[in-house]
């Protein structure tokens, strides 16, 4: 979790700092020379090699104009600004740069400030130190926050655990319903087709009679003669003729007065209408 | 490949840490990221972690801005990590650690500064 402290300056910001608070514990302050002194060491060693480097990859310029300001021996700054043998600058060549001259009373004052800076640091870093440790994952306090999330869990599993065993119940009485719809539905269905089945074969035996009935009228081979001199000698006259009253008057050579009022016959129409 | 700027290099246990900026932007334009790096690697090295960004520029208001990430930041200073002098001033602003030294000496110069200032002012 990123927490992300915004921090505003202001370009007069460094004017309302108040006087530092003055510290009555001052610690003998580490040789500052020492130090310094190690610094420039490490830095000329960081330029020789990249020296080395540049040579090797057969660069245009074998100096490294880019390095930062490091200085010689302690007497002399070599900016790389320029190759090493191009000489001071005619224009520059007597000049005297003037020395900052730092109060007295503000270098006791800067001292004072630096110590107690120190102290203090110490102090700050010593405390996040012992918070990390304290916050550490094998500290007391990370272990006690581990069991209790191991006992948590252990007791979800086992809320997990019953409700399988709830739902699992609940799961079986449901299929078992299922199963035997399902075998309900089975019956139902079976009864249905030996139904239809069975109607069908009612179908086909009524086909079967009837054309067993159709069959007898046929005229068989032996028969045939005797049906045609029957049909010559019975001739049926299909010729019919319907007057406005809607009578009836079949045959081709029938006359309407040759037929009795009451006897003629009527269309069916005509008759339902009356 | 190119490296992530928000860190991610690897690192030895028990080589230095280094609190400090790593400057991007572009030219006449600087911006810094307030980085942990080893402190041998080179300034646009590999980075461990982004602990912040600083930009030097005052923009409309007047105000130069600066996020910094005050709980990785004060536990890499618990690791150890040493603070570069511009990023300690800042952390010293920004009320993590007590006010640097340097913050107090550019008050008082420039307090005294816009003293003479006045005074000037009056007296012609």
């Amino acid at each position: 979790m990123a927490m992300y402290h915004d921090l505003l300056l202001h370009k007069n910001a460094f004017m309302n700092i108040s006087p530092a608070p003055r510290l009555t514990y001052n610690k003998g302050s580490v040789g500052t020379r020492e130090v310094r002194a190690a610094g420039d060491w490490e830095k000329v060693m960081i330029s020789a090699r990249h020296n080395i480097i540049s040579l090797g990859c057969g660069a245009r310029l074998w100096y490294p104009v880019n390095e930062a300001t490091l200085s010689l021996a302690g007497s002399q700054t070599v900016r790389w600004r320029k190759p090493r043998w191009v000489p001071v600058a005619k224009s520059k060549m007597f000049k005297i740069p003037p020395r900052t001259i730092t109060p007295k009373e503000e270098v006791v004052e800067i001292t004072r400030l630096f110590n107690m800076y120190r102290t203090q640091m110490r102090a700050v870093r010593r405390h996040l130190w012992e918070e990390s440790l304290r916050r550490a994952d094998t500290s007391e306090l990370s272990m006690q926050q581990a069991a209790e999330d191991e006992a948590e869990h252990q007791q979800i599993l086992e809320y997990n655990h019953q409700e399988n065993l709830r739902v699992a119940a609940l799961r079986e009485e449901r299929v078992r319903k299922e199963f035997e719809a399902n075998l309900a539905r089975v019956e139902a269905s079976k009864e249905k087709l030996a139904k239809q089945a069975l109607e069908a074969q009612e179908k086909a035996l009524h086909l079967i009679t009837e054309t067993q009935a159709l069959v007898k009228t046929f005229i068989k081979r032996e028969d045939l003669e005797e049906a045609i001199e029957t049909a010559i000698a019975n001739p049926i006259d299909y010729n019919f003729v319907i007057d406005q009253e809607g009578h009836i008057f079949r045959g081709c050579n029938t006359k309407p007065e040759s037929i009795p009022e009451e006897d003629r016959e009527k269309l069916l129409s005509v008759a339902q209408e009356r | 490949m190119l490296f992530p700027a928000s860190g991610g290099a690897r690192f030895g246990l028990r080589s230095t840490k280094c609190i400090r900026f790593a400057k991007h932007g572009c030219t006449n334009r600087p911006f810094f990221h307030i980085v942990v790096m080893e402190k041998r690697k080179p300034r646009q090295g590999h980075v461990i972690e982004q602990l912040g960004t600083y930009d030097p520029l005052a923009n409309a208001f007047g105000e130069k801005l600066c996020s910094i990430n005050l709980e990785r930041t004060s536990h890499w200073i618990g690791q150890g990590a040493l603070i570069s002098n511009s990023c300690a001033v800042l952390l010293g602003l920004s009320g993590l650690l007590p006010l640097h030294p340097t913050s107090y000496m550019l008050a008082w110069r420039n307090r005294k500064a816009a003293e003479e200032k006045s005074q000037k002012e009056e007296t012609s």
